[in-house]
């Protein structure tokens, strides 16, 4: 707990931000790839760079990483429940 | 031949069990005897070799289908057991289920509200994840029902039940057979077998335990009929013939009411069959064994592992038109060309339809027959007939030879084929060449190719694959050419370049050579460059710059850096500024062959990097190179500089160690005083070597040839030389000074505890000086060291890549610029998280100001 005070991972340089998309945007990325949420690369919800974002399974989160070459690159990954297992 | 199959198109695949009542509706025929053939040889009825099973006799017809030998694929039969056998490869699935149930009423051991809330967190996953988290989700509830001791649903008390490998079960210490086992299964609802992780429908947990055995038709298990005219049966057959004996004896003595001890050992003992049938190498059972004492190779043994049915015979398929044999390196050939030998030429063929235009031509061949060259092998014909071509069959052949015809022609220069050697790690192992046909019996390659291929010439084999289809060889020469693959994937360097020889060859060439004019002319015409302008302006003295000049194309310009970091200036195709060495022309570093290959294609590139080349080769030949043990003669004085570095050393080593002794060592964070010491110690006799290797190489001569060695890039370094020439240094075991021997010393010629740089494995001398026998032996330590270490090595990272290359192989990069594997689900947005393809960057970067520099030129030009 006291590390966590101290600490917040989310302002860390390597932690790249993670923001919850809304379901107009998710629609218009499943269709962009025609695919289905479950084809999209995974978060567990249960992850500390998903804290304080209130998310839940279902729910995509664009990651914005950064490349010396395009800038900013989007990555999206779809909320899992990671409560078991 | 008439096609009897249904074709059908596979939508899915199940993977279940077979219930009793499957295996006996696919069956054709009972089994009810162990003989195999009566006194006539032919089938018995009802024996393992029935012929409602399959044929595999020629002139027979097989009673189910009514097909001869190759047109029947063959039946199953089945056999009733006299006893319940369980199936090895399911007692884990039929522990568990005895194990998640209750022994009286068959129920999962929970409540409902357990069970709903089971049920509802399994959807979850099962909507979310994929099968393999489904699973563990399930085997993570299933086991937790064990620990239970009473059915929540009829209050009966649980006992702790117990698999004792490999096949019997026991509740608390007392056997269950397995019929009782079977009856429990029975029990358990189909709603309930969901929650077990099993599908009803294709697996219900009693049909773990068999009743009834399908046997498989004969056709998968030929027999094959020795010289002697006797037959020998397949190792399933053999298997299969014991189970049925066994079973019969177990079905006989129950008939007659014999004494419950000689039905258990029995039913123990088909147990014993069935479980070595269904696989031979099940831990704690004996292997069932040939009479020879040789394993039976049984059902799991014929698709497991490497020898198995899935690695062997469907992931590697034996090929036609390939060959193999020795490589030796032929700098004369191009580097996109293959020396063949002319017997291998005339062995492989490449099939040429006949036209109206080529007819002429493709008779030729058929003319000279098989044992001509170029001649044919073969000729098909439009209905598909294969035609052998001999004395016989020649001058028929050669009359209906017509369009449509098809002449299967021996190899010929030009003709593209895939050249390959294992392992083939990356897609650099397998380029496509052109035949260039050569005598003897060696495949000959540029040794340019070496790097990507990874061969050298001391033994190594090669081979080469002939595509037979146009469309095969088009391929081959678009995507696999060698000048395709001269840029690396990895990294943009150029894998491949000039190396050795050839890098010292143009060194010297553009720092000291000079020719007379004939002898210019006569060196570019030895590596290939006829071009009358080439040397239309050299004078009576040519300088070796000037030759390398004439190599270039006239509109060439360059700015690069050699190896020691000077400039390097090509202008209009002239050298006009520094020396060509390794980091100019050198295998994954010569960015003058990245910039002669963007500029003027890969084709013109490669056959440029092939001049240059030769033209090293040409140029170290004519000069004459030679190293001897004089190269590493120090002048007296240089020889007493290295002796004082290395005194020195030494006695900051003894200061070191005292310090240790006297406890006014400060440790450094994280180490203890003995190890502080140690660092320290082996800090002080690296400088040491350095310091040497400074003073070597500030003294050694420009004319020096290993310096020269050095200097272009071509081989060694200079730490090399200093070994040699003045202090071979600190042997080094895992990292560290050399602890082990006796004790407390390294070897008995040693006071104990002296941690001296001698006593250490330091050797003070040069490999030219000698070592003293202690020196010699720490030296052997490190050398067989790492000897072990590169043989342990090397079959570890073969299986590391085997997995990795297994989890990626389905990756690939969609057209909407996602990278997805085989199910489609999306790995990367885009390739490589930048869409770079580091092929066409410049070493990973894209240089911005170089394209931007580059189009304002083109449109000034234009202007």
């Amino acid at each position: 707990m006291k590390m966590a005070e101290q600490f917040n991972i989310k302002t860390h340089v390597l932690v790249p931000v993670h923001k919850k998309i809304s379901n107009e945007e998710k629609e218009e990325l499943f269709k962009k790839y025609n695919i289905s949420f479950k084809q999209l690369p995974k978060i567990l919800s249960n992850d500390s760079a998903l804290e304080g974002l209130e998310v839940v399974s279902g729910d995509v989160v664009q990651i914005i990483r950064k490349s010396i070459d395009l800038g900013e690159v989007p990555y999206y990954r779809v909320v899992v429940n990671g409560k078991r297992i | 031949m008439v096609e009897k199959f249904v074709h059908k198109k596979v939508k899915s695949i199940v993977f279940g069990m077979l219930s009793p009542e499957v295996i006996k509706k696919m069956a054709c025929a009972k089994i009810i005897t162990p003989e195999l053939y009566d006194k006539e040889g032919y089938p018995v009825d009802g024996g393992l070799m029935d012929i409602r099973l399959g044929v595999i006799d020629p002139g027979l017809r097989c009673k189910t289908c009514g097909g001869k030998l190759k047109e029947c694929i063959g039946h199953f039969g089945y056999l009733d057991f006299a006893r319940p056998i369980v199936h090895v490869k399911f007692i884990d699935v039929i522990l568990k289920c005895l194990r998640a149930t209750c022994k009286d009423c068959g129920k999962l051991l929970v409540d409902e509200k357990k069970l709903a809330k089971q049920d509802e967190e399994r959807t979850v996953v099962e909507n979310e994840r994929d099968v393999n988290v489904l699973r563990k989700q399930v085997h993570v509830f299933v086991t937790g029902l064990k620990s239970i001791k009473k059915c929540p649903h009829c209050e009966a008390k649980q006992l702790s039940i117990k698999m004792e490998k490999p096949t019997t079960f026991l509740e608390n210490e007392k056997r269950l057979s397995p019929i009782e086992v079977r009856t429990r299964l029975e029990r358990i609802s189909n709603e309930d077998c969901v929650v077990l992780g099993l599908n009803s429908q294709y697996a219900r947990p009693e049909w773990g335990i068999l009743t009834i055995l399908p046997v498989p038709p004969v056709t998968i298990r030929p027999s094959i009929t020795l010289e002697s005219g006797e037959r020998s049966e397949d190792d399933l057959t053999h298997k299969l013939g014991d189970i049925v004996r066994i079973n019969q004896r177990l079905f006989e003595n129950l008939n007659v009411g014999a004494p419950e001890i000689i039905v258990e050992d029995l039913w123990d003992l088909l147990q014993y069959h069935v479980t070595t049938y269904i696989d031979n190498s099940v831990p704690q059972v004996p292997p069932a064994r040939h009479r020879s004492g040789q394993a039976l190779k049984t059902l799991s043994e014929r698709i497991k592992s490497k020898e198995g049915r899935f690695r062997y015979n469907l992931t590697g398929k034996r090929v036609n038109y390939a060959a193999r044999t020795v490589i030796s390196p032929d700098s004369k050939i191009e580097l996109n060309e293959v020396g063949v030998p002319l017997r291998v030429a005339m062995e492989i063929t490449i099939p040429e339809t006949v036209s109206e235009w080529n007819v002429k031509r493709l008779k030729k061949f058929v003319e000279s027959g098989p044992k001509n060259y170029p001649g044919s092998n073969y000729v098909v014909r439009p209905d598909g007939k294969k035609k052998k071509i001999t004395d016989e069959t020649q001058e028929q052949l050669l009359e209906e030879l017509q369009p449509g015809y098809v002449v299967e022609r021996h190899l010929m220069d030009g003709d593209i084929v895939i050249f390959n050697r294992q392992p083939s790690l990356h897609r650099m192992s397998m380029m496509a060449h052109k035949v260039r046909i050569l005598p003897g019996k060696s495949f000959r390659l540029n040794p340019s190719v070496c790097n990507p291929y990874n061969a050298d010439f001391d033994g190594d084999e090669m081979n080469l694959h002939v595509p037979q289809t146009v469309e095969a060889m088009s391929e081959a020469e678009i995507l696999m050419q060698v000048q395709t693959q001269i840029i690396s994937p990895k990294d943009g360097l150029n894998v491949i370049g000039c190396h050795t020889d050839s890098v010292t060859g143009l060194y010297l060439l553009t720092t000291r050579m000079e020719f007379t004019k004939d002898e210019a002319v006569q060196i570019l015409d030895q590596i290939g460059v006829y071009k009358v302008e080439r040397f239309s302006k050299f004078g009576e003295i040519v300088k070796g710059r000037e030759i390398f000049s004439a190599v270039l194309p006239d509109d060439f310009n360059f700015v690069g850096e050699d190896k020691q970091k000077r400039k390097v200036i090509v202008n209009n195709g002239v050298l006009v500024e520094g020396i060509v060495d390794n980091a100019i022309v050198g295998q994954e570093k010569g960015e003058l062959i990245r910039a002669l290959c963007a500029k003027y294609g890969l084709d013109l590139g490669i056959k440029l990097l092939g001049q240059l080349f030769r033209l090293g080769i040409e140029a170290i030949s004519r000069h004459g190179f030679t190293t001897s043990i004089s190269d590493t003669d120090l002048p007296g004085e240089v020889g007493s500089k290295c002796k004082e570095i290395i005194y020195n050393a030494e006695r900051r080593v003894s200061q070191l160690i005292e310090q240790y002794n006297e406890n006014q060592l400060v440790s450094m964070p994280g180490l203890s005083e003995e190890e502080t010491m140690e660092l320290k110690i082996r800090e002080v006799l690296d400088r040491a070597r350095t310091k040497i290797g400074e003073v070597v190489s500030s003294i050694a001569s420009e004319e020096n040839p290993t310096i020269i060695m050095v200097v272009s890039g071509a081989k060694g370094n200079i730490l090399n030389l200093a070994q040699m020439a003045a202090c071979v240094g600190q042997q080094s075991l895992r990292g560290r000074r050399i602890e082990i021997g006796y004790k407390d010393r390294t070897l008995s010629s040693f006071a104990k505890k002296d941690l001296m740089p001698h006593a250490r494995g330091f050797i003070k001398g040069g490999y030219k000086d000698g070592m003293d026998p202690k020196s010699y032996f720490m030296h052997a330590m490190t050398g067989r060291d790492s000897l072990m270490d590169t043989a342990l090595r090397t079959p570890k990272s073969g299986y590391l890549y085997r997995r990795l290359s297994s989890a990626l192989q389905d990756v690939k990069l969609e057209y909407d610029s996602t990278v997805r594997d085989g199910k489609g689900n999306i790995i990367q947005f885009i390739y490589g998280e930048d869409g770079l393809d580091v092929s066409k960057t410049e070493s990973g970067k894209i240089n911005v100001k170089r394209i931007v520099e580059e189009f304002l030129e083109e449109i000034k030009n234009v202007a």
